[in-house]
């Protein structure tokens, strides 16, 4: 049984997460970029692609997309997802939370330039009102080194990576959650978090004009 | 507050009888799990109906309906009206992210539509009976809600704006999903699309084929098993009756539903 096999270009996306769980995971796995819009007309042609559409993962003799099914999928195949249903409830509410403020980030490059300033204000807002509170409350609720059930899970390596995207846009943001900079230490020094987190990882950089103009170009947006 | 307003002549109750069918679906009871306290503990609530927060009507709190409602689980609806009871809401710290839909369940306060529907389909066997099928359950379930909240999402867009986004889902339904969940019954040739086993993705399935036809009633015109699929689904009894007038079924958005979301989220 080969590795998994990620189908996405080279830059972080709707695929990064996935990225995330898998490095912390400690799973090793292979990557092929799509670098031309034909790659990814091959890629639909040949039924690779259930709704025509990127992440894709093969994995396990499946070809999986959609992220939050692969998230899940490899979640439970590696331990990351709670005990029993009612934690799993817990860690997919707190994964959807972060996954609402990362698709607002994801998004930021896309938005029109006069519109820019207005939507990086409202995302920064939602960081500290509604999102990071959330998180913090949480924690001191229970005062346990994890999210769920005192154990690392999918929901913990989420946040960890939201919070890097979070303190890219401005460090600042994290200054009053003392528990979430806890849980950010905590899960970055992780062995295998901590291997990703190093210069020559799979982990993508931020996007710049030059990734954005080329995935633009690869999935024909104007 | 129970029996709601009528609305396009629906008249709207909580579905009194449990019905059970035997034949086609698998009885589902509720897994045995381990007793934790999540949030705030209401031992007094562990054996009571599930209860849900929204607004009146459908936007992402219908696809929970239909799924508890498929289950054969009665459960019951408060409905948000004014911006107080909103307020109350979060105030008392009962939305995670400040958000509906809420689901009170099993002593949990659980918010996130995803999450609460994963939650429910694992409660009442509905996702599979293993990873691979619960993956495929995933990918299924996620695709179709994709194109459910599109239309959720087209009531609250300028008028133009919104027939060109109902358009879209049209066009979307007809070239990329209804294609790849045809193949998937061709394939197969069985009767669910998972596991020849009825589960969250033949609900979700059905709910988007309804949903698409009320835009545009030809849509199944290419699409011959799912036409099959669409009626079998319909004639599962527990969902036959959530299809009759005087079920918790929800009727599309109105201008009426629109601006009562807005009055109560001051959007």
């Amino acid at each position: 049984v080969g590795k998994p096999k990620l189908h996405y270009f080279n830059g972080r996306g709707r695929m990064e997460c996935i990225l995330w769980l898998l490095a912390a995971a400690g799973v090793e796995f292979e990557e092929k970029f799509i670098e031309q819009p034909e790659d990814l007309d091959k890629l639909k042609n040949d039924g690779s692609l259930m709704f025509q559409q990127v992440p894709m993962v093969e994995i396990d003799g499946i070809k999986l997309v959609q992220t939050r099914a692969i998230l899940n999928y490899v979640a439970t195949k590696y331990n990351l997802y709670g005990k029993d249903m009612k934690e799993r409830a817990l860690i997919d509410m707190y994964s959807e939370g972060v996954a609402d403020l990362g698709e607002m980030i994801l998004l930021l490059p896309l938005c029109p330039p006069d519109q820019k300033d207005a939507k990086i204000a409202q995302i920064k807002q939602s960081t500290t009102n509604r999102y990071l509170p959330a998180f913090e409350k949480v924690l001191k609720s229970h005062g346990q080194d994890y999210l769920v059930g005192n154990k690392l899970s999918k929901a913990d390596i989420h946040l960890v990576e939201l919070l890097y995207l979070v303190e890219e846009l401005d460090p600042s943001l994290l200054a009053n959650f003392p528990l979430l900079k806890g849980l950010k230490a905590r899960v970055s020094n992780l062995p295998a978090v901590k291997k990703f987190l190093q210069p020559g990882s799979q982990r993508k950089p931020p996007m710049d004009e030059k990734t954005l103009e080329e995935a633009k170009r690869i999935f024909r947006i104007k | 507050m129970l029996i709601g307003q009528s609305l396009e002549g629906v008249e709207l109750s909580i579905t009194k009888e449990r019905v059970i069918n035997p034949h086609l679906i698998p009885l589902n009871h509720p897994r045995e799990e381990s007793q934790e306290e999540i949030r705030k503990p209401k031992p007094a609530l562990m054996a009571a109906k599930p209860k849900l927060w929204y607004f009146h009507g459908r936007g992402r709190m219908e696809s929970i309906r239909w799924l508890l409602a498929a289950a054969g689980v009665e459960f019951e609806e408060e409905f948000l009206e004014t911006r107080e009871q909103y307020e109350k809401l979060q105030k008392d710290g009962r939305l995670l992210f400040g958000q509906v839909p809420l689901v009170e369940i099993d002593g949990m306060e659980l918010t996130q539509t995803r999450a609460i529907l994963s939650y429910l389909a694992a409660k009442y066997n509905l996702h599979g009976k293993d990873p691979k099928e619960t993956v495929r359950i995933d990918m299924y379930a996620d695709g179709t809600l994709d194109l459910m909240l599109m239309v959720a999402l087209a009531a609250f867009k300028p008028p133009e704006e919104k027939e060109e986004s109902l358009a879209l889902v049209v066009k979307k339904a007809k070239t990329r999903y209804f294609p790849v969940f045809e193949k998937i019954l061709k394939d197969h040739g069985e009767d669910f699309l998972v596991g020849n086993k009825f589960s969250w993705a033949d609900i979700q399935l059905l709910e988007a084929i309804l949903m698409v036809e009320e835009l545009d009633g030809s849509v199944l015109c290419d699409f011959p098993l799912l036409k099959e699929f669409k009626t079998r689904i319909s004639n599962i009894p527990t969902i036959k009756k959530f299809l009759q007038p005087g079920s918790q079924r929800k009727p599309p958005p109105d201008s009426h539903y629109v601006e009562a979301v807005r009055n109560v989220l001051q959007l």
